[in-house]
């Protein structure tokens, strides 16, 4: 094999695939990235086993096909700190060779043959969205979602596709948040799965703005989802397990609901949570008339006590809610007003923003 | 023939004699107390054969004339109280009458005495209760009490009489009873002609607690003095690093006598709860001053227990006393690492065979407590041991009282304001900070204590006298306990409801508690309800624990509560409760933590109640003076 490569182009895939690449591993050959020089192109490819992602460098040159497997870690650092416009890359012997204008590494390289083989996700995709449309669904559900393991297969986003109708739900057992978006293109089959939070967030990072739509098609035989961009593709086997059945929860008695500003909103939180504690994070929430007092007391600390407008309709309420629920769905609110329903302080609330975002927040108890 | 006679009167006064005289340190007990009753400046105790063959009590009190001392060995017979009213005004020692002639009843007596009016004293003897001989004899003033061959004629009691060695040491333990509650009165104690204590006169308390728990834990003692609602308590305890393993080592004095009391036991413990291991028990030495009239104290032969009119009152006024001194002083245990040259004493807290340097900084090289604590006790212990033959300590000076409040405690008050800022500057630390947080000016900062993480496990701090090693976990753990504990005590714990609650299996068992404490787990911010036949279903938990934790503390919840064979009593269910919640919720021993939050954790310790010890006991940190780190480099 033998290429030319635009020095930024090749570090810019290298980050990309880097995410997959673990430096603690028994296996030294999953840190390795795998480098497949055909036409126009060449394709960087790595994987933990249980999540691959390939990558796609254009301008290139490419003198002579074929493949290099070599340390992800050790070609990154050579590609940072080299200041060429352009590098040279060439097998022979085993090694790897890569030369600048005043630079020659040679790096030992790895049997490509022992490398994994990285599901392609070729074939059509099951439905297609726009880059924004997938931001602001993924944005709006993947912080809710479960970092650690618990009965339920609720460490990923559950992602639902009917009649055309695309729906996202995560959850951590305190909150669930819930949007609805609508695919640019699909299929008629209606879809049912759990993606990893891990791997929905290497895609995120790794889809350009520019690059147009996205495709994502589930292959339920083999439990695997293939996220699919122009340049990027990244395959995850799914979370097995049950999703707790979210629509029960969803309360639909609320008869109460203050329309608030977003931004004032948020801050007020942050304000009135200023002096809580870890043992005592409770922020409580009066609602009266037109006004919302936001209390904060950490009891060895101080007290802080924050107002705002509200549009109130309903009897006064008093609810405490954690305010780092809160602010962590205010913060990817994108609208300037959002509605808080309510019913009572034991009882859930629920935040909306707009018509296809909804978000449950479960209250604490004031004491 | 009946079966059912009347008992000889010979039978009925050995029996009587039984209830007061055990063993030979009833003696002791009896006869020293009619010597301090007597108004006696000096008192020696000579015992035999650890008091088996003879028992002497000899004072230079008032002394009694010809015809008491005739009187004085029938039964009943006393000069202390003589209306019904004195009974519960009791000043004196004894009371009851029965000493002497209980004694009498059991061995070989002899007593001469002289008043000082007296030109000459006079002699009595008494075997098995008979006068056997009254003569006037040639004796200084005061008193002189031999019992000889005790139990002679109650072969069954003889036969329970342990060796001399082991009757030696009640002899030495009711002695010391007695003599630490009257400093003010000379004591000597030979057995077999050697001497045990020989405690001069006139001294203070605290010297004479010094004298006989050595100069090492005498130095380290914490004095308590406290009064409030008619009742006093003083003397001294020490820190919680000198606990012993039993619990032997608390003397309490009411009104100069020594008592057992569950209640004041119980306030002691309660005291050092959570400052010590639970296994471990505190050394204290405790004076009670209250009017007699609210107390009781003829309930037993011995006089060793006692009734209160309240006892809850008792109970309060110990615990605040100590509780109140503990609040103000350090309680971090001072690392002394020990000198190279000293020799190395056999106890199995030290290795010998390590390199000097090595040995000499037992918690850089080893830092559990046990072994801290070790170097502390073994020093003491040799002390004790050299005592028996030593006679006496080293006198100890009057200054040491200045070191009691050595590096005592700033007070909490100070530090208000400067954990506001911090808490401030945490907080805002968790979210993006906003622009408008610049615009804050912050309070002036207390003086920066800085310090350093190492190993993901301990906190090396700077403070004036030295550095302070801290135990991370521990400390935290301690914070979040006490910050749950203040909490717990305005009402309930914050209580995250579950969108999903989380079901858990219980046994039978479980599920009948979970009805009956449903109160309990509310206040500890659990909501439970059955759900099918042997299942429940948690709808909220502690805000304070973690996603993971939740199933797992509801289960041992369940199991703490079902545990029948050890119930506990609400508060230490929930105490207990607050200390694992504390636990799982702390930092953990090897978490990495930043500048600011290792700087937050040393600035709160200064801010919470027992800092010196996690809820488990163990302590949290540990001090190196700048004295001994001169010391160990040999710049003094």
């Amino acid at each position: 094999m033998k290429l030319r490569v635009n020095r930024h182009e090749l570090a810019e895939g290298l980050a990309a695939v880097s995410g997959v690449t673990t430096s603690r591993t028994p296996k030294p050959i999953l840190q390795c990235v795998l480098m497949e020089a055909q036409g126009d192109c060449c394709v960087l490819k790595a994987t933990d086993l249980e999540m691959s992602v390939s990558f796609t460098v254009t301008q290139v040159e490419v003198e002579e096909k074929g493949d290099i497997l070599v340390s992800a870690d050790k070609l990154s650092q050579i590609v940072r700190e080299s200041g060429d416009e352009t590098l040279l890359l060439e097998t022979g012997e085993g090694l790897c060779h890569v030369r600048g204008q005043d630079s020659h590494f040679q790096i030992y390289q790895q049997d490509t043959r022992e490398f994994p083989p990285v599901p392609s996700g070729g074939g059509p995709a099951d439905f297609e969205l726009e880059t924004g449309e997938l931001r602001r669904l993924v944005g709006w559900t993947a912080f809710a979602a479960a970092r650690e393991t618990s009965r339920y297969a609720i460490n990923g986003v559950l992602w639902e596709l009917q009649k055309g109708h695309l729906s996202l739900t995560a959850t951590d057992g305190r909150r669930l948040s819930h949007a609805e978006g609508k695919p640019k293109t699909t299929t008629d089959r209606s879809l049912r799965a759990i993606i990893p939070i891990k791997a929905l967030n290497l895609f995120m990072r790794i889809v350009g703005e520019a690059e147009g739509d996205v495709g994502i098609s589930v292959t339920e035989n083999e439990n695997q989802v293939v996220l699919r961009s122009s340049r990027a593709t990244v395959t995850s086997a799914l979370v097995e397990g049950q999703f707790p059945n979210y629509r029960d929860v969803i309360p639909t008695d609320s008869d109460k609901q203050a329309d608030l500003n977003t931004a004032e909103f948020l801050s007020a939180i942050r304000r009135a949570a200023l002096l809580t504690n870890d043992e005592s994070r409770s922020v409580k929430l009066s609602f009266q008339g037109d006004e919302l007092v936001l209390t904060g007391r950490a009891p060895e600390e101080g007290e802080a006590v924050v107002r705002m407008l509200a549009a109130f309709q309903g009897e006064p309420l008093d609810i405490g809610f954690n305010p780092v629920f809160l602010v962590d769905a205010l913060k990817v609110v994108e609208s300037d007003r959002v509605t808080l329903e309510l019913k009572a302080s034991n009882r859930p609330g629920i935040l909306r923003c707009g018509p296809n975002m909804l978000y449950v927040v479960m209250p604490l108890n004031l004491s | 023939m009946g079966r059912i006679h009347v008992l000889s009167d010979e039978l009925v006064k050995k029996i009587a004699a039984g209830e007061v005289i055990e063993r030979p340190a009833s003696v002791v007990k009896e006869l020293i107390e009619n010597a301090l009753d007597a108004g006696a400046g000096r008192i020696s105790v000579h015992i035999e054969d650890g008091g088996r063959q003879l028992v002497r009590v000899t004072d230079d009190g008032g002394g009694m004339a010809e015809g008491d001392l005739r009187l004085a060995v029938l039964p009943h017979a006393t000069s202390k109280i003589s209306t019904q009213d004195d009974l519960f005004a009791i000043g004196t020692m004894g009371f009851r009458g029965e000493a002497l002639a209980s004694i009498g009843a059991v061995s070989r007596l002899r007593i001469r005495s002289r008043t000082p009016e007296a030109t000459a004293g006079h002699e009595i003897v008494v075997v098995s209760e008979e006068v056997e001989l009254a003569q006037a004899a040639g004796c200084p003033v005061g008193t002189s009490v031999e019992v000889r061959d005790l139990f002679f004629n109650v072969p069954a009691r003889r036969k329970f009489l342990k060796g001399a060695s082991t009757e030696a040491a009640n002899v030495n333990e009711q002695f010391a009873r007695i003599a630490l509650a009257h400093p003010e009165i000379a004591f000597d104690l030979q057995h077999n002609q050697r001497v045990t204590y020989r405690w001069p006169g006139n001294e203070s308390f605290r010297e004479r607690v010094g004298r006989f728990c050595g100069p090492e834990l005498a130095n380290e003692l914490i004095a308590i003095d406290w009064e409030e609602r008619g009742l006093r308590v003083y003397g001294y305890v020490a820190p919680p690093a000198r606990s012993r393993s039993a619990s032997n080592w608390q003397y309490v004095f009411l009104n100069g006598r020594f008592i057992r009391d569950r209640f004041i036991q119980h306030a002691v413990r309660e005291a050092y709860r959570g400052l010590m291991e639970p296994s471990r028990h505190p050394v204290v030495f405790l004076f009670l001053g209250i009017d007699p009239g609210m107390v009781d104290v003829n309930v037993h032969p011995t006089k060793i227990e006692v009734r209160w009119q309240d006892s809850n009152l008792i109970h309060s006024q110990v615990l605040a006393a100590l509780r109140e001194k503990f609040l103000r002083s350090d309680l971090t245990p001072s690392l002394r690492a020990r000198d190279p040259e000293e020799p190395v004493a056999g106890g199995a807290g030290h290795r010998a065979t390590r390199p000097d340097g090595d040995d000499a900084w037992p918690a850089w090289t080893d830092p559990s407590d046990r072994r801290v604590e070790g170097v502390g006790r073994s020093g003491a212990d040799r002390y004790r041991s050299a005592e028996g033959g030593a006679g006496g300590g080293m006198p100890l000076g009057r200054s040491t009282d200045d070191a009691e409040f050595r590096g005592g405690a700033a007070g909490g008050q100070g530090h208000g304001a400067a954990e506001l800022w911090r808490s401030l500057h945490d907080a805002s630390d968790r979210w993006p900070a906003r622009a408008g947080d610049k615009e804050l000016s912050p309070p002036p900062p207390p003086p920066r204590t800085r310090a350093l993480q190492v190993h993901n496990a301990y906190l090396v701090a700077e403070t004036d006298e030295g550095i302070l090693i801290i135990d991370q976990h521990a400390l935290h753990e301690r914070v979040m306990y006490d910050r749950l504990r203040r909490r717990l005590a305005e009402g309930v714990l914050d209580s995250q409801r579950l969108l999903l609650p989380e079901t858990v299996r219980v046994t039978p068992e479980q599920m009948e508690v979970m009805e009956v404490h449903a109160e309990l787990l509310t206040r500890l911010g659990l909501e439970i309800t059955p759900f099918g036949r042997d299942s429940i279903a948690v709808n909220a938990v502690p805000a304070v624990l973690r996603d993971s934790e939740v199933t797992a503390f509801v289960r041992d919840v369940l199991d703490k509560l079902a545990d029948r064979g050890n119930q506990p009593t609400p508060e230490v269910f929930l105490e207990d409760m607050l200390s694992m919640m504390a636990c799982k919720a702390a930092v953990k021993f090897g978490d990495p933590l930043t500048p600011e939050e290792v700087e937050a954790l040393v600035a709160q310790r200064e801010a919470v109640e027992k800092s010196t010890n996690c809820p488990h006991g163990r302590p949290t940190a540990l001090r190196f003076t700048l004295a001994e780190l001169e010391r160990q480099f040999k710049r003094v």
